[in-house]
């Protein structure tokens, strides 16, 4: 076996057409090369068989004489040569197999390989899934640049399943078209089709203030604002730096308001670098008026200003760039011969958690974390080593494992559930938890525990149902390979993390990966794992209680309605942005669009809940606008906690009865079906609402108000709602 | 075709976005119009992830032809 890098072994070989004693040679090589290939190495050989395929006579001897590779990087060559020499769909099929066997860089180029050579075979259905694991597992920004250009090339031959579609106007004091294909990539790698337009070098003021713009004619949901230190214009001490930030941060809050009133679109801006070489060095940050300091109390002026105004983020630039590493996050050389900030290789970073932004901004921070047990959240095997045998505390991988739970368990308190997945006796699983001293996650930390032998796919899909969530919206975490390849073949949606081998790189494995960003932590988030708990506790209930009615009676539940205000506008929106399942239209919308529904005079209704087993907070949202002299459901929707409880039927009901207290003549119902709300699919009708025609996929119901039944007796409803206008 | 030739290609081919591209010595801004001033930094981003090398500000200006490419390659030691 030969354990130096590949690249050395092939240095002989010097420059095609090869003898055949050096042909030979390779093989051996090829044949004999166990160690796994970096991503350099993939991309070598794959050049390597590209320069031999001009001679196709040559290369197809090769091929048949690697019939059978006996290793990874034999199989990987061949499949190369067969791509060289014009037989995509021989070099697909050897490619499949080899898909599942690596992780990060070199999972990405053989997925990239196999999504360009099932284009190539035509089989453009089959090219999403390896593409987008291409571009989820590459942080290079050569792999990315294209996955994107094969994106742009497979969607000329069918259409991708993306989750949210998105315009991005691009605004920077600095090249930034580079980042763009980059951005695209990594979105898609999120179910994003980020759609982007780039303004022109330096001109973010004038596009985002001119109604003519190119940014306004592309009319864009979300407005990057990517400014960079250097166009500050800052000296290297100011003489009065409490002015200079005070007249920064009112000139972008005025951009802000454009932005987001003029152009209706949500404001994602740059926080700026503090530069690593400063002439004075350390005092730069000590001195009042210095760069360094003024740089810091900035990006602090910008966080307080964006807290007031909904719909603007603030992208942490300097903690991106940090955590990248300041001496390579800049380029001088390509600084000055190209305006690029930052490097080429710094890009992938800044995408990143750009990317992880938009999937906030769009509803799709994931939801819950499903965790394997052994080796995740302790050293060891429990069912074999016994409590005192496994590792957790007391001793450096001890430790790893304590400070991961930690991790877990603040993740927890901001409303990302964690579930149990893993495969042991279920008396085994409990025992760490209920028993071992340093355990830091409890029993009470984890809203579904599942334990038993089952496959793994199948106990995820028990959690999602559980839960009340879709597969999508759940990240798995599991150390060992072999189950995370089986759970992601059998669930393609599922977002799973390629845990590091060592434990003291699971934190950062996890928070890389951006799955768990949000926009605002509500009171809901914070009581989630409780909440979910609950709601367990109360399918038990109904599961030994008499029918529906006399479920719902022991429930005891209560209800409050009220118009939308501005203490719950952020749960609202929130809700709107994410709610899937209970959701008629599915018309997703940003604050300020909510708040001018609001101004037009809309009829507006939430809901909080609440019985024996506990408070689930706001859970329901509907929105109706006058129309022909009725109204029409415009908005409506409800939280996946709180439906099976005839809640539907009481906001139905004081949505008519305010109809019919402000002589509204009928209702309009409006159901738009979407892969996920088939349950709402008869709603109106059951109801007691009239189908009344289509508009395309929209179908529509009408309902004279003397058809509405009043809301179940079992239910206590507070309603506010019956008084005209809105509140905010 | 020498494997430095098939690298350099492939990066071309990727710079400006087309597969069937063929390059020779002679390749430059004045025989391909597309050879922007974007499309020029492609290359040398490009050529510094392939080959895991750096440019000066000057031979990022002067690398204006396939030959240039190739010459700077080989004063960098790149040899295969």
């Amino acid at each position: 076996m030969i354990n130096v890098p590949l690249e050395f072994a092939l240095l002989p070989l010097g420059n095609p057409p090869y003898s055949g004693a050096r042909i030979a040679e390779l093989l051996n090589v090829l044949n004999s090369h166990e160690m796994p290939c970096t991503a350099a190495e993939l991309v070598r050989l794959e050049n390597l068989a590209g320069a031999m395929a001009s001679d196709s006579a040559q290369t197809l001897g090769l091929v048949v004489s690697l019939e059978s590779p006996q290793t990874d990087a034999a199989a990987w060559f061949r499949a190369s040569l067969l791509e060289g020499c014009g037989s995509p769909e021989a070099a697909a099929a050897g490619l499949r197999p080899l898909r599942e066997k690596a992780r990060g860089e070199e999972r990405a180029v053989l997925m990239l390989a196999s999504a360009r050579t099932l284009l190539s075979a035509g089989q453009p259905d089959q090219v999403w899934y390896p593409l987008t694991e291409a571009c989820k597992s590459s942080a290079a920004p050569r792999t990315l640049r294209n996955a994107a250009r094969l994106l742009a090339q497979a969607r000329k031959k069918a259409e991708p399943p993306f989750r949210r579609h998105c315009k991005i106007g691009l605004l920077s004091s600095v090249t930034i078209d580079f980042l763009a294909p980059i951005l695209k990539a990594q979105c898609f790698g999120a179910g994003i089709d980020a759609d982007v337009y780039i303004g022109p070098f330096n001109q973010f003021e004038q596009e985002i203030r001119d109604s003519l713009s190119g940014l306004a004619r592309f009319k864009p949901d979300v407005v990057v604002i990517g400014a960079d230190w250097r166009s500050l214009g800052l000296h290297d001490e100011e003489d009065s730096p409490a002015q200079v930030v005070r007249d920064h941060r009112s000139r972008l809050e005025s951009l802000w308001k454009e932005c987001r009133e003029r152009l209706g679109a949500s404001v994602i801006q740059f926080n700026y670098e503090a530069p690593p070489y400063e002439a004075l060095g350390q005092l730069s940050t000590a001195f009042p008026g210095g760069r360094g300091r003024l740089l810091r109390a900035i990006n602090l002026a910008l966080w307080d200003a964006a807290a007031g105004v909904p719909g603007v983020i603030i992208l942490d630039v300097d903690q991106i760039a940090a955590r990248f590493g300041k001496d390579r996050w800049s380029d001088p050389v390509l600084w000055y011969t190209a305006k690029q900030y930052p490097s080429a290789e710094a890009m992938p970073a800044l995408g990143h958690q750009l990317m992880a932004t938009l999937r906030a901004i769009l509803g799709l921070t994931s939801k819950c974390l499903a965790l394997d047990l052994d080796g995740v959240l302790w050293g060891g095997v429990i069912g074999e080593d016994g409590l005192a045998g496994i590792q957790l505390g007391g001793g450096p991988s001890g430790e790893a494992f304590m400070a991961f739970q930690r991790y877990l368990q603040s993740l927890a308190r901001t409303g990302i559930l964690l579930a149990v997945c893993s495969k042991n006796n279920p008396e085994d699983a409990f025992l760490p938890f209920r028993e071992h001293p340093e355990m830091v996650l409890r029993e009470s930390d984890i809203a579904v525990f599942m334990a038993n032998w089952n496959p793994k796919e199948e106990n995820i899909r028990a959690i999602a149902a559980a839960m009340n969530i879709g597969l999508d919206a759940i990240v798995f975490v599991d150390d060992n390979p072999v189950e995370r390849s089986r759970v992601r073949q059998n669930i393609p949606e599922l977002e799973v993390i390629d845990l590091p081998p060592d434990p003291a790189q699971y934190i950062a494995a996890l928070s890389r990966s951006g799955m768990f960003e949000a926009l605002a932590i509500t009171k809901e988030d914070r009581e989630r794992t409780a909440s979910t708990r609950q709601n367990l506790a109360r399918k038990t209930l109904e599961a030994t209680s008499g029918g529906v009615d006399d479920y719902l009676a022991q429930l005891d539940i209560k209800v409050q309605l009220a118009p939308f205000d501005e203490l719950n506008l952020p749960r609202i929106v929130q809700l709107i942005n994410k709610t899937n399942q209970f959701n008629l239209t599915t018309r997703r919308r940003k604050d300020a669009e909510v708040r001018a529904l609001l101004a037009s005079g809309a009829y507006t209704q939430s809901l909080r809940t609440n019985d024996r087993f506990g408070d689930s907070g706001l859970t329901g949202v509907l929105i109706a606008v006058p129309e022909d002299g009725g109204l029409r459901v415009d908005t409506w929707l409800m939280s996946c906690r709180v439906l099976g409880r005839r809640l539907d039927e009481v906001m139905f009901a004081a949505l008519a009865r305010f109809a019919l207290d402000n002589q509204y003549t009928h209702l309009i119902g409006e159901y738009i079906p979407t892969a996920k709300n088939s349950q709402v699919a008869d709603l109106y009708v059951r109801l007691g609402c009239e189908p009344a025609g289509h508009t395309g996929e929209a179908r529509f119901f009408r309902c004279d108000l003397r058809q509405v039944s009043a809301p179940p007796s079992m239910i206590d409803c507070t309603d506010l709602t019956q008084r005209a206008g809105a509140t905010v | 075709m020498t494997l430095i030739d098939q690298r350099l290609q492939q990066i071309f081919r990727e710079a400006f976005d087309n597969d069937k591209l063929t390059i020779n010595d002679s390749f430059s801004p004045e025989t391909a119009p597309a050879w922007d001033s974007l499309v020029h930094v492609k290359l040398i981003m490009g050529c510094e992830e392939e080959f895991g090398i750096k440019f000066t500000i000057e031979e990022t200006v002067e690398s204006t032809s396939v030959a240039k490419f190739k010459a700077l390659l080989a004063s960098k030691g790149v040899s295969s």
